[in-house]
């Protein structure tokens, strides 16, 4: 598609400012400190719990971050009527759309394998102290759960460009955004927990259940994306059975919302 | 007058300070899983991490009733939300069973998860062997167990096996027993430790034949011997025991293996 490499350039540019890189260094430093914290309540598996804390927050973060850049990136350019002379070239709004998205994405990536490597170092110093029974695996488990996350975001991005597309407001996007995520992360694992043979589950499953059948096919189940048992435990890809299933279920409902996106895009007249 | 403020203030503060609280319950509250996962941002791990920490500040503390019960919930909704979690199983096995009143059946089941997550991890079969052989005195069970703790065990595999075959041979003597231990002595390549599995094997089957004399002495005669001495006085041999202990009658009339001291 034409005119989408210059959106990216641009987006890239903005994303290269202090105040961003800033903020990218300063939740770097919080995650090093976190991991390395929550590795001292560990009483056997120090390096293991850190790698774990260490994901969690990574995962969380950069859906924060991906909900701000897509407010600050896309929402503002429309709050700000900066939009009107970016639609005065001659590109599609599709190509802005879409050069806007890569753009944030290639941002997100670069955090990410920020945050990857200061969390890889973290636990490569727990590690000198004290490995345990089994301990993690940083290396290719390891990377293929920084793509679960990078795919996570993928979707949670491509959701906050649809709202985006539709809204007049720039906290909507990121609102919605949130919830949207925090239901993607949720659903299967509570689906999960209700299919247990618990007593409890046996007791709440018939009311929810029924309810969280029909969400499932409204929200994907991000969690199935969440493959980091395999580098906390060292174990093969082949423990994550669903992975590529849920890559390529993910990667297809980004395109659905992404097209939308394009569509309310190419029909939404601006004041 | 600063003085005065000052004075009437501290007065004022002391006397009107808010009654001590009686202390509060560390562990009064357990979430439903949902509801954590809901919390947790939809993050098991997180959620299982959170639950374990939350239970470890509590694990040296001495508990009432209901911080007991949340207490072992805590854990083992840990083990639900991440079967793999060392530090759950291994916190559960170091302190439940010995707490008063608490859950033994619920301590088992986190140990029985983590064993099945775990397939390279030997402690849990292990501690939850232990707790079938110290807690439940079920002997043939914990045998079983501390033998698939011994499969996984790698270098500590060996002492794992003498220990299942004591256990067996502990155990009221029964062709269960004398398999399992055979099955072992054929699986085993090292020598020492196979030999020895059969003569635990030996010792079972002994006590086996031994017992089968006992029930027929009970049949004929109306009424449980009072020692093995009894039995050799009416003509009954009494095997000789391969690790050179012996056997005994307990009060039950069953045979058990005295260890050689």
């Amino acid at each position: 598609m034409q005119g989408v490499f210059p959106y990216i350039v641009a987006t890239l540019k903005c994303g290269f400012r202090l105040r961003s890189l800033r903020a990218v260094i300063v939740v770097a430093v919080l995650l090093a400190m976190g991991s390395w914290m929550a590795a001292e309540f560990s009483p056997r598996a120090p390096a293991t719990v850190s790698l774990d804390t260490g994901i969690s927050l990574i995962r969380f973060v950069l859906v924060i971050l991906a909900l701000l850049w897509a407010q600050e990136y896309f929402a503002k350019d429309i709050e700000r009527r900066a939009i009107y002379s970016l639609l005065s070239q001659p590109v599609s709004r599709s190509a802005y759309l879409l050069g806007r998205f890569l753009g944030v994405l290639l941002l997100l990536g670069g955090a990410l394998l920020i945050y990857g490597a200061v969390l890889a170092l973290v636990v490569q110093g727990e590690l000198m102290h004290y490995g345990g029974q089994r301990p993690p695996a940083i290396g290719i488990p390891y990377l293929v759960t920084l793509l679960g996350i990078y795919i996570d975001l993928v979707v949670v991005l491509a959701f906050a460009w649809l709202i985006t597309s539709l809204s007049v407001t720039p906290l909507l996007p990121f609102s919605l955004g949130l919830i949207f995520a925090w239901s993607a992360h949720t659903l299967g694992p509570v689906l999960n927990y209700l299919a247990g043979h618990s007593s409890e589950a046996e007791r709440l499953a018939p009311t929810f259940q029924p309810i969280l059948d029909l969400v499932r096919w409204l929200i994907p189940d991000l969690s199935q994306l969440d493959v980091r048992h395999l580098a906390l435990y060292d174990l093969p890809i082949s423990d994550a059975p669903n992975f590529v299933f849920a890559l390529l279920l993910a990667l297809t409902y980004s395109l659905l919302l992404l097209s939308l996106a394009g569509w309310a895009m190419e029909r939404r007249e601006f004041d | 007058m600063l003085i005065v403020g000052l004075v009437g203030y501290g007065v004022l503060q002391m006397r009107y300070a808010p009654p001590a609280q009686p202390k509060s319950l560390k562990l009064s509250v357990e979430l439903p899983v949902p509801m954590q996962l809901a919390l947790w941002f939809g993050d098991r791990y997180l959620a299982a991490n959170a639950d374990f920490f939350w239970a470890e500040m509590a694990a040296t503390e001495s508990l009432d009733p209901v911080e007991a019960v949340v207490y072992g919930r805590l854990l083992r909704d840990a083990t639900d939300l991440n079967p793999y979690h060392e530090d759950s199983y291994y916190l559960t096995a170091a302190t439940i069973p010995w707490k008063q009143g608490s859950d033994l059946n619920l301590a088992q089941e986190v140990l029985q998860q983590a064993a099945n997550a775990r397939q390279w991890d030997w402690m849990p079969y292990f501690f939850f062997g232990f707790n079938q052989f110290y807690f439940q005195k079920d002997y043939t069970a914990a045998a079983a167990s501390m033998y698939r703790a011994a499969e996984r065990a790698g270098d500590n595999s060996e002492p794992l096996t003498v220990l299942a075959g004591r256990l067996y041979s502990r155990a009221a003597p029964t062709d269960v027993a004398a398999n399992a231990l055979e099955m072992m002595a054929a699986s085993s390549h090292y020598p020492p430790l196979k030999q020895y599995l059969i003569a635990r094997a030996e010792q079972v089957r002994r006590g086996l034949a031994l017992q089968s004399e006992v029930d027929a002495y009970i049949a004929r005669i109306g009424r449980k011997p009072r020692s093995l001495d009894e039995l050799a006085a009416a003509g009954i041999e009494i095997p000789v025991d391969p690790f050179g202990g012996g056997y005994r009658l307990d009060e039950s009339g069953i045979v058990r293996v005295v260890e050689k001291k």
